[in-house]
């Protein structure tokens, strides 16, 4: 499991940046300035630093010096694009913007770690072994027979887990920007995900909103 | 064409006329006067030869011998005479010529008066002088006329003498004029250096200028020009900066808060959350909120501040400073979590003082001043748990107040900016401290509706003095 630390002074959006990675799956520890940073630094392995520019003492530019190899991300509220570049050429791998969305953030997060990554990413449910790299689904150690946009569809899902997503932003993403299809295409092949995983209980339909990956259904 | 060579073409064809003139006059007075004593002595060499021919003529008569022939061949021995010195003669009796070359002179011959004159071009002159004889039976007129050569060869060296100091004086006239120009309008072509370069933004150069000329003073007030745009632009830009740094302060001060609320209420509607997980996101929504709330009333707070005319009154500075106690005191209830920091106030003023303000807005000032100080008492005590930390308020006169704390301090170049809206000396605190950088803006407002000033002195890490003056001009 990826660790990633966040280094933000205002409390309340560094929990938020916690709770929303701890979602998907990241183990998270949250500092507020560079000292506390260089100290987790020095106790503990980091896949990742996102790390607020506006910081006390030390700002995020200077910081960045400190990360030490460990692939870093700033967020900040300053968007002017002299800031984007200045942030880039100093070796950042990217740039997230105040007031960000929780799946831009995610998607941002998992680009760059996908960009590091040494070993192939398997993710297991219930009974389910499903190979992302591979594109391979096995259930009870026998694979399971999926449609390429089936299994794109189940990308999404297992890479927003715990995160509702509207049908309209499931078509977005996993049928691509250009499709012009109809929500009840969703609908179509959650139920068929659903069906050929065995997955009824995991796969959520959320009132008004849309569909959730659950990984600890009640 | 240029200025210098306009001055130049000018100056120099006046001054090559009136020396031309003056070289003409003076020659042209040496020939006349020439020309009078050629008359003169034309008129003593006249009279002498006619006396001699008259004697002549009167010998013939006395032997009875004048006629024609006698006349005519005494002419031709007396011109034969004087032959040396190119001497023609003529002879008229009653009007119709004897003997010579001279034609229609005659009549214009009046009795007893002898004509002079000097006639032929320039350079060719000849005089010739007629009169009439006197004393004889028949009307005789006598002319002589020879050539003035020592006139003529004067005429052509004065006129070689002329064109020659006319052309040197013209040379050296030329050349010392476009050297006088040159020199004397040499500023003008660096005032052009000047203005171009102030036009394509240069503003630093100043012109070296000397001296107290009409072209000096020019020069110096493009210097001023210079100066004073250089002094507005680099104002505008300060002021630009200042406008850059509210935006870029603005902004983020809003979407800090705005991160949270957006976030956490994108998290409730799309993570899957307990009731207990709820209720504390939602604090933070409204907490943030809160905080949003409290800015935009400040905003307004200092907007309005700028516009509005409070009214004004005296009130006693005793009864003041105990309000202002029992406010701090009933504050500080409300942030029991917090440290105390010790807040004193010293009046040492006569009871029946007064202070002419609005009351609601001095304490308003003073509690954001004390608020400050117990901030920096606050930052002092994170970096030196011991520390000695306090915020005094002391009344020194009905004008003055000072508050002074003894927190952390800050640089002596920090003091320039502090007031700025939501300018931070330490960038990176927000909230923790609490305040949203406008407590100071709002102060400079209030201290100016009240026709004063802040005053600010501090030393880091010692503390910091601000003395509130107000009423200023009213009675000083």
């Amino acid at each position: 499991m990826e660790r990633i630390l966040i280094v933000e002074d205002d409390v309340h959006i560094n929990r938020l940046i916690q709770q929303n990675l701890k979602l998907v799956g990241y183990e998270c520890v949250g500092v507020e300035n560079g000292k506390e940073m260089q100290e987790a630094l020095r106790e503990n392995r980091f896949d990742l630093i996102l790390l607020d520019v506006m910081l006390p003492g030390m700002s995020g530019f200077s910081l960045i010096e400190h990360c030490k190899g460990i692939p870093a991300i700033f967020v900040t509220a300053r968007g002017e694009l002299d800031d984007k570049i200045q942030g880039l050429s100093l070796g950042a791998e990217d740039y997230i913007v105040k007031p960000f969305e929780m799946l831009e953030l995610i998607a941002r997060v998992k680009v760059v770690l996908r960009r590091f990554k040494q070993s192939a990413e398997i993710y297991c449910l219930g009974d389910v072994e499903v190979n992302l790299d591979m594109r391979t689904v096995l259930k009870n150690q026998a694979e399971v027979d999926l449609t390429p946009q089936e299994f794109e569809l189940l990308s999404v899902l297992i890479e927003n887990r715990n995160i509702a997503l509207s049908r309209d932003r499931l078509l977005e993403i996993a049928w691509g920007y250009d499709y012009e299809g109809e929500t009840k295409t969703v609908d179509v092949h959650i139920q068929r995900l659903r069906r050929k995983l065995g997955w009824e209980k995991y796969i959520k339909t959320v009132m008004k909103v849309g569909y959730r990956l659950e990984e600890n259904p009640r | 064409m240029k200025l210098w060579q306009k001055i130049y073409l000018v100056m120099l064809c006046v001054s090559i006329l009136f020396v031309n003139f003056g070289i003409y006059t003076v020659f042209q007075v040496t020939y006349q006067k020439n020309i009078t004593e050629e008359q003169n002595r034309a008129n003593v060499s006249y009279h002498l030869m006619k006396n001699m021919v008259l004697k002549n003529m009167q010998a013939l008569e006395q032997q009875r011998r004048m006629n024609e022939r006698t006349l005519v061949s005494l002419m031709e021995l007396f011109e034969e005479e004087v032959s040396r010195q190119k001497i023609s003669v003529c002879l008229w009796e009653n009007g119709k010529m004897l003997y010579g070359s001279e034609e229609n002179v005659i009549d214009k011959i009046e009795e007893n008066q002898t004509v002079v004159r000097i006639r032929g071009r320039s350079g060719e002159k000849e005089v010739f002088v007629l009169g009439k004889f006197h004393g004889l039976p028949e009307d005789y007129a006598f002319s002589i006329c020879y050539p003035l050569d020592e006139l003529n060869s004067m005429w052509k060296v004065l006129g070689n003498i002329y064109i020659s100091i006319s052309f040197g004086i013209s040379l050296v006239l030329a050349l010392v004029l476009s050297i006088a120009l040159g020199v004397l309008l040499q500023p003008l072509g660096s005032f052009s250096e000047q203005v171009k370069m102030i036009r394509d933004g240069n503003y630093h150069t100043r012109l070296l200028m000397r001296g107290e000329d009409e072209l000096s003073i020019l020069g110096k007030d493009i210097n001023e020009m210079a100066d004073t745009i250089e002094e507005h632009v680099e104002k505008l830009e300060r002021e630009n900066e200042k406008k850059q740094r509210f935006m870029d302060d603005f902004s983020h001060e809003m979407k800090s808060p705005l991160t949270s609320i957006y976030g956490y209420a994108e998290y409730m509607a799309k993570a899957k959350v307990s009731e207990e997980e709820r209720v504390e996101l939602c604090q933070i929504i409204m907490e943030e909120s809160d905080r949003m709330k409290k800015m935009s009333r400040n905003l307004l707070a200092l907007s309005e501040l700028k516009s509005k005319k409070p009214t004004m009154e005296y009130f006693s500075v005793k009864e003041f400073a105990e309000q202002l106690e029992t406010c701090i005191v009933n504050r500080k209830s409300e942030l029991l979590k917090e440290k105390r920091i010790p807040v004193i106030i010293e009046n040492g003023l006569p009871v029946e003082s007064t202070i002419y303000g609005n009351k609601e807005l001095m304490e308003l000032l003073l509690l954001n001043l004390i608020s400050n100080g117990e901030r920096a008492c606050r930052q002092k005590l994170e970096k030196n748990p011991f520390a000695q930390i306090k915020v005094t308020v002391c009344f020194l006169t009905e004008r003055e107040i000072v508050v002074s704390d003894l927190g952390i301090g800050m640089e002596e170049k920090e003091i320039e900016n502090i007031r700025d809206p939501f300018y931070r000396i330490d960038k990176g605190r927000s909230r923790k401290d609490g305040g949203n950088g406008l407590g100071l803006s709002i102060c400079e407002q209030l201290v100016q509706l009240h026709h004063g000033k802040l005053e600010f002195s501090s030393i880091p890490g010692e503390g910091t003095r601000v003395k509130v003056i107000i009423n200023m001009q009213d009675r000083m």
